[in-house]
């Protein structure tokens, strides 16, 4: 401070000069602020005040005040450290040039430690990478037909029904349900029935073949939401000949979507005026269309008439919409009591039974698993089971996480030592590790969304998907990853933060902790966790991509090679099939042709059957198939007894059966079934003249169900046959398939559609297809991540021995055996880790996930050893590495190198 | 003298203490110790402000200015609820210790200090 006494005696004393001077000199000091000088302007003013009281005079009480004052510095000091330290100093403003310090640590651990800061980063990138993805197609499932305004009160009618001892639970349901429904309970709102048609669109003299137009009631958009483009959408499907677009669909036929008003011919029989244009159907609906026409077209149609009018006809969807508040179960039990009503009795004379339930709209994607679906569902279990994978996944690139800071810790020791000399306190180290931690996972966020962006179109592809990048950037997905960010960094970095600010600061010092890090036992258990996921992952990928093939390759019992099959979709090809088919076969690489109402892969019509001489009760439910009399021929299909249709036998044209084995034994007569009488029809029993080798004609997921063939007439066939099959023979096939092309066109107005039987069958596959591709990636990115960790673990420990190295070259250990040395601990934990994870992936995927298959592979103990070497030598690929680095390094370096 | 380590951790107790008879400013508060202490402690103001701002900063006292006879701004310091608490505790930690000291050496034996 400086001093006042020389400036008061320059002229008769002024205390209160005196006293302002004093007080601007300690303003003057650091550390105080003009809070604390007015406290001691008070204080001193007191002990002047006090002098005089005493009898001094004011510049003499001043004086002796000031003197007794001790120096500004020390005030300066005192104040200063009263604001930023000690246990009352708190508050984050006290730690806050502290903050400055950790931030600067981390940034300059990140770039001192490249290799070890890539890892970290990499590794945990390509796990939330992997999450993200995951994360995305989850949200994406979960978010089917989320978009309609009222779809907490849509409801599907599904059908529960039990004729002659065949129970099915069916998403179809009879037209006539919806409209007796509505009328008789006060809490159905409206409903939609749709009706699939296929037709050959004409528009301005030109054709184009349609699909997925479905005929509906007015109430469908009461009933969905849709975004309109053009029209009015509550009148739109009012009335027959009405016709909505979607924006899709009006392109193609007109080129623009302004096009209300505009009639569109269907099948050269019935004109359709265009009442409204709506935009294309989301993704994430259950099912999509490309137009919606009015049923009042169709209803009366003779064909069409019954079915909209029988309980027992079943062929399409009904949708219905209750009121606000209604409930659902109040409402089942109610659609029981009208089925009572009107069908009980019949019901009850055939011993069968028909029960309808509410689905909920938005359960269809994921739990609906019923026969008929409108479109392919999703499985909510694989929602689960990928939610799983992605947990997985992250702990995966959480423990590299930990594993590796945990290692370098040693490295870190001393700072830490140094810290809590200086007075950091316990907590103050979980702070800073966290938050380096949490620092670093940020980072790694940033370039997983970089990543996620990059491999999103071809995530799409593998997992026939449309999700935008867009999604990325919506606020949940922000949050989520928010969320990941700070989960992970504190997953991640607990371990470290815990660990390390437990050291003792004078062992540290003193260079102790390298010691107990050492055995690691921690950081062993952790790597075998993470190669046990991968383990399971590589296991179930290659388990799944095993049982696919086993269905794409299995024998099916019929002969698939070379079968080409033609969809016949108009009524014209269907009459003239029959000559069609001769004049196919006058091709000399046309063997066969046949005409079905089905093929292998495509049975869709499943009818009752009864036997002759037997009661009713024992009636059951068969898949059927009309045909002619090629079938067997064109598909190789084996006649075990019996024969063959044959034009030869004259008794043959009326209508006569080929049974498979298992509807001969389902039916009580096995080998004895040729010559008994069956038939759809009490009325109308036919012969069965043979009984044919069991085939596949379903998906292996299912066992291999009763099946009959029904030899009819043209006349009959050309209603109910679809397929035209034809076995070539080897030889220039596109030739061939120009040939029946061209012939095709002089009988058939509707483009040429065909397949292949085999490819069919395949395509039935698509499911597990992609979920064996999705698995197969993401237990390459779970390995890949494992191996980050493990590389990141191998490179430590040889820094940490280098010395040991060195000491053992000089006394002569061979290179070999140094590597040797150097790997053999990862390989003991990476086998450890295979005991622990191929059974677990026999029991959940060998076991449980193949029991979804009627006709399944054993996963062999190949595909075991196959995962079990392959991890191995990954991993040893991966140790090697920097084994053989130290291994090879000049032991005079390595034992100087401190 | 009281030793250095001894008047630093007496110094808030003392302060909670001396508040606790009623409000009070810094200089007075330093004349009652020494008053109190028969001039055997001696306080200095870079010790005690920077204490009492602590303590207001930390809920114990709370600080008004109030002006005085002389016309001038003066901040007087009261205990807060919570200050008070801590006065309690504090008093009653001391008077352990003190139990203690005189369990130990015998109240005759207490030597002038």
């Amino acid at each position: 401070m400086s001093d006042p006494k020389d400036k008061a005696h320059e002229g008769p004393f002024d205390l209160e000069r005196a006293i302002e001077r004093w007080a601007k000199a300690l303003r003057g000091q650091p550390g105080i602020e003009d809070g604390d000088a007015a406290d001691l302007e008070g204080y001193l003013r007191d002990k002047v005040e006090q002098l005089v009281g005493q009898g001094l005079g004011a510049e003499q009480a001043f004086e002796r005040a000031a003197a007794e004052c001790v120096s500004g510095e020390a005030l300066g000091r005192e104040y200063a450290r009263s604001r930023t330290a000690g246990p009352s100093g708190g508050g984050v403003f006290g730690r806050l040039p502290l903050l400055g310090n950790y931030f600067k640590i981390a940034l300059r651990k990140i770039r001192r430690q490249k290799t070890f800061s890539f890892i970290n980063v990499a590794g945990l990138a390509v796990g939330l990478a992997a999450c993200l993805l995951i994360l995305l197609w989850v949200k994406d499932e979960l978010g089917y037909d989320t978009y309609h305004e009222k779809a907490d009160r849509v409801y599907r009618l599904t059908q529960f029904e039990s004729f002659g001892g065949t129970p099915a639970k069916l998403a179809v349901t009879p037209f006539v349900s919806a409209p007796t429904f509505a009328a008789e309970i006060p809490e159905v709102e409206t409903y939609a029935r749709l009706l699939a048609a296929s037709p050959l669109a004409v528009v301005q003299n030109r054709k184009f073949d349609l699909s997925g137009i479905y005929y509906t009631d007015p109430g469908f958009f009461d009933i969905f939401s849709h975004a309109v483009l053009a029209g009015d959408l509550a009148t739109a499907l009012d009335g027959p000949g009405s016709l909505v677009l979607t924006r899709e669909t009006a392109l193609k036929l007109f080129g623009r979507t302004d096009v209300v008003g505009s009639t569109v011919n269907f099948n050269n029989e019935t004109d359709l005026k265009v009442t409204a244009v709506i935009a294309d159907v989301p993704r994430s609906s259950h099912f999509r269309f490309n137009g919606l026409a009015s049923i009042g077209t169709v209803a009366e149609r003779p064909d069409i008439k019954p079915v909209m009018e029988e309980w027992f006809r079943i062929v399409g969807w009904v949708y219905l919409l209750l009121k606000d508040q209604a409930d659902p179960r109040a409402v089942e039990s109610k659609m029981e009591a009208v089925v009572q009503k009107r069908v009980g009795e019949e019901l009850r004379q055939s011993g069968s039974s028909m029960a309808f339930s509410l689905q909920p709209l938005v359960d269809i994607h994921l739990r609906s698993r019923l026969e008929g679906e409108i479109a392919a569902v999703g499985d909510i279990r694989y929602v689960y089971a990928f939610s799983l994978i992605a947990a997985f996944i992250l702990a995966l690139a959480c423990v590299n996480f930990m594993n590796l800071s945990t290692a370098r810790s040693a490295g870190r020791g001393k700072e830490v030592g140094l810290r809590k000399v200086m007075g950091a306190r316990r907590g103050n180290l979980v702070l800073q590790f966290l938050g380096e931690s949490v620092l670093l996972s940020a980072l790694a966020s940033v370039v997983a969304v970089a990543l996620v962006a990059l491999v999103l179109p071809a995530f799409n592809r593998l997992a026939e998907k449309a999700i935008g990048p867009a999604s990325l950037l919506s606020a949940g997905s922000i949050l989520a990853l928010a969320g990941l960010v700070l989960l992970t960094g504190h997953l991640g970095g607990s371990y470290p933060a815990l660990f390390m600010s437990a050291f003792r600061p004078a062992a540290v010092l003193k260079g102790d902790v390298g010691r107990g890090l050492k055995r690691g036992l921690f950081r062993s258990v952790l790597v075998v966790f993470q190669f046990s996921v991968s383990i399971v992952l590589m296991a179930g990928a290659l388990i799944v991509i095993s049982q696919t093939r086993f269905m794409k390759t299995r024998d099916l019992g019929f002969d698939e090679d070379r079968v080409l099959v033609i969809n016949v979709r108009d009524a014209a090809a269907r009459r003239n099939a029959e000559a069609l088919a001769r004049d196919l076969e006058a091709y000399p690489n046309v063997a066969e042709a046949s005409f079905t109402g089905g093929v292998p892969g495509r049975v869709v019509n499943s009818l009752v059957v009864g036997m002759e001489g037997r009661p009713e009760r024992e009636n059951f439910t068969v898949w059927n198939i009309w045909s002619d009399y090629d079938f067997v021929k064109t598909y190789g299909i084996t006649i075990v007894r019996g024969r063959d249709f044959s034009r030869s036998f004259s008794s043959d044209a009326g209508g006569v059966f080929l049974v498979n084995e298992t509807a001969a034994r389902r039916m009580g007569w096995g080998a004895d079934a040729v010559g008994r009488k069956i038939g759809f029809d009490a009325d109308d029993m036919r012969e069965i003249v043979g009984v044919m080798k069991d085939f596949h004609f379903q998906s292996l997921r299912n066992p291999i169900a009763p099946l009959v063939v029904r030899l009819s007439p043209a006349d009959v066939l050309s209603g109910r046959a679809r397929f035209m099959s034809l076995k070539l023979r080897q030889g220039d096939v596109p030739a061939t398939i120009d040939f029946v092309k061209a012939k095709w066109a002089q009988r058939s107005e509707r483009g040429f559609d065909y397949f292949f039987a085999g490819e069919y069958f395949d395509s039935l596959y698509r499911d597990e297809d992609r979920i064996g591709r999705i698995i197969t990636v993401f237990a390459v990115m779970a390995v890949f991540v494992a191996c980050l960790g493990l590389f990141g673990l191998a490179s430590y420990a040889a820094e940490q021995r280098t010395k040991e190295i060195g000491v053992r070259k000089v006394l002569g250990a061979s290179e070999t055996g140094l590597a040797a040395l150097l790997s053999r601990d990862f390989l003991k934990w990476v086998l450890l880790a295979n005991l622990i994870a191929l059974p677990a992936a026999y029991f959940l995927i060998g076991r449980l996930w193949l029991a979804n298959f009627a006709y399944r592979t054993s996963p062999g103990a190949l595909i075991f050893l196959g995962v079990a070497g392959l991890s191995l030598a990954i991993a040893l690929l991966t140790v090697s590495w920097q084994a053989v680095r130290a291994a090879l390094a000049n032991p005079v370096d390595s034992l100087r190198y401190e | 003298m009281v030793s250095k380590a001894l008047v630093a951790a007496s110094t808030k107790p003392l302060v909670l203490a001396i508040l606790r008879r009623g409000e009070n400013y810094g200089y007075q508060i330093i004349q009652s110790v020494r008053e109190l202490s028969g001039g055997r402690l001696e306080w200095s103001e870079p010790m005690l402000y920077p204490l009492l701002k602590r303590m207001e900063r930390d809920g114990l006292i709370r600080s008004e200015w109030k002006l005085t006879e002389s016309k001038r701004f003066r901040r007087y310091f009261r205990l807060t609820d919570k200050g008070l608490r801590e006065q309690e505790q504090e008093t009653a930690e001391w008077s352990l210790i003190n139990d203690v000291f005189g369990k130990v050496i015998g109240p005759a034996a207490i030597p002038e200090v």
